[in-house]
């Protein structure tokens, strides 16, 4: 079959997935988001079976797979799934709407709103851009001094999209948390991501070792994918004094760093899972 | 009922609005999106249904995304804010609905940028996929300006500026129309005169009034109907003799084009928001 691949810059994770689709004898189609141009009137812009959406701009794969869409080419993950988890806004509320244990999150649009926010919801808290990735312009705030500082300063300089105010419930994690990998309804591996800083992010310095995917980890990785109807994501967890529960959810995830330690073929288990769409003749 | 209002300023639409609902008994809760926070996990709002009045799109936006998924419903709705909030969802949204359109071309880098505007020939429109009151839209009439225009959204915009809307220049008659539906009903049209292309730059325009004929009323409806909308403003563009629908505004601001626009559209806006607290109070 043909599949394409939506992407930009090719990271070690694009490399893996071009040589597990051309291994298995499948046509490759690189589709790169810098040269694409959609004439809105046209209809067919790909002759492929099915897309692998990889761009690194959220922004540039929210259009694209739209368009896509529209004209009816399966991709994954799908439109839906990446405004779901590249909105960190309506990945809590989805979390909270089907009973998914999350963290606490307050919502607000100005400086003097997410100070008042941040006073109900207690010192410290957890400030993050909606929109964002990699751990970027994410701020633990220890004291209404520290939320007057950085509110000021992001009201200042930030763009529109700083101008939503996503403030969350600091949990204080035991020195790590957890990714977990879903495809389709399968959790098919975990890693414990270790640092000494509170950002456990391996693109910012965590150390990854393998965790079991316990029962418990399963089933909120499960319920949390199919609260963002998500075909393959990644799940960052903590482990709070009551059990697990969901931070955030990435639609187009990294995982070079987690495939030797957890010794499961990530992206052959992704090509699985896009051969079996093709199969059942597309999503549904 | 209790009809929350969002707001961020109470400017003349707003104050009609808030008198005709109480003059009815309606008890009205007014909410400024500068001063409240919402809590996630749950609804602390005491209101039957929102009426969304703000200035901010994102604000509207998010402010009705979380009401809705909470359960409680907005008109107009998170999803229709959603589409009319962005001018790539609205054309995608004609398109499919096959209603007339001016040609719009999507692009992410400036060389292809460049190649897709000497593709659809000078002049052209480059808008902001995002954006409202016509800010940061121009009209580009040959090469030049277009490596200048572009350079500088790619060196000074943000991130959201990567997404080139390239639209085909209609060489309209010195106006515009706008036309305001209320629920299934089109309730009055106007025209917008202006010398500027834009013809809403910087509100330097001249207001008359447009008889509703079969083709915009038809028009109208289906374009209300593409983005799933209940309150809109549709602004159409004449090319030739045919009508272009061009773009659709959410949160529709009335009292300015009085009297070429009926008064009577603020009661339509009131019964069209009590038939909808019937409909989800039952």
């Amino acid at each position: 079959m043909k599949i394409g691949v939506l992407c930009s810059r090719i990271r070690p994770e694009e490399k893996l997935l071009f040589q597990e689709i051309r291994c298995r004898g499948h046509e490759l189609v690189q589709i790169d988001t810098r040269k694409c141009v959609f004439d809105l009137q046209e209809n067919n812009f790909f002759d492929v079976d099915i897309i692998l959406e990889r761009s690194i701009s959220h922004t540039h794969a929210v259009y694209i797979t739209k368009i896509l869409q529209n004209r009816n080419v399966p991709i994954i993950n799908n439109y839906e799934v990446i405004q779901n988890c590249g909105d960190k806004v309506i990945t809590s509320l989805l979390l909270d709407k089907y009973k998914v244990p999350t963290t606490k999150v307050r919502i607000a649009f100005t400086a003097k709103s997410a100070l008042d926010a941040m006073d109900e919801l207690g010192y410290p808290c957890v400030l993050k851009p909606g929109v964002g990735s990699w751990g970027r312009l994410i701020s633990k705030v220890e004291s209404r001094n520290a939320a007057e500082t950085i509110l000021e300063h992001k009201e200042v300089l930030g763009t529109y999209h700083h101008s939503i105010f996503y403030i969350q419930e600091y949990i204080d994690k035991p020195g790590r948390d957890i990714r977990a990998f879903v495809v389709g309804d399968k959790t098919i591996c975990a890693i414990y991501r270790a640092s000494k800083h509170w950002i456990t992010n391996t693109a910012r310095g965590g150390q990854a070792t393998n965790c079991p995917v316990t029962p418990g980890i399963d089933k909120i990785c499960r319920d949390a994918a199919k609260a963002v109807d998500g075909q393959i994501v990644a799940i960052d967890l903590f482990e709070s004094n009551n059990g697990f529960i969901v931070n955030e959810i990435n639609h187009t995830m990294e995982f070079r760093n987690s495939i030797h330690t957890t010794g499961v073929n990530i992206p052959a288990k992704m090509i699985d899972y896009l051969e079996n769409v093709v199969k059942k003749g597309g999503l549904e | 009922m209790k009809l929350g209002i969002l707001y961020e300023r109470i400017r003349k639409d707003e104050k009609a609005l808030i008198t005709e609902a109480e003059s009815r008994g309606h008890e009205v809760i007014l909410i400024n999106d500068k001063e409240i926070f919402f809590k996630l996990e749950k609804n602390e709002l005491n209101v039957d249904i929102v009426l969304e009045r703000c200035i901010s799109h994102s604000r509207a936006y998010y402010a009705m995304k979380i009401l809705n998924e909470q359960g409680i419903s907005t008109i107009n709705s998170s999803k229709a804010a959603d589409i009319c909030g962005s001018k790539f969802l609205v054309t995608e949204n004609l398109l499919k609905n096959k209603i007339p359109t001016p040609k719009t071309i999507i692009t992410f880098t400036k060389d292809s940028a460049l190649e897709s505007i000497e593709k659809l020939g000078y002049p052209v429109i480059l808008k902001p996929a995002i954006g409202t009151w016509g800010t940061l839209c121009a009209k580009i009439n040959d090469r030049e300006a277009a490596e200048g225009i572009i350079d500088h959204k790619e060196k000074l915009g943000s991130y959201h500026h990567s997404v080139y809307y390239i639209q085909e220049y209609i060489n309209k008659p010195g106006r515009d129309i706008r036309v305001f539906v209320v629920g299934n009903k089109v309730v009055g049209a106007i025209y917008r005169n202006s010398k500027h292309w834009m013809t809403n730059k910087a509100g330097k325009f001249t207001i008359d009034k447009c008889e509703i004929t079969d083709e915009i009323k038809k028009l109208a409806l289906q374009a209300k109907d593409a983005v799933g909308a209940d309150i809109v403003a549709i602004d159409m563009l004449e090319k030739d003799n045919k009508i272009l629908v061009n773009e659709i505004n959410y949160t529709v601001e009335f009292t300015n084009f009085y009297p070429a626009l009926d008064k009577s559209i603020v009661t339509g806006i009131i019964n069209l928001v009590e038939k909808r607290y019937e409909e989800v109070s039952s």
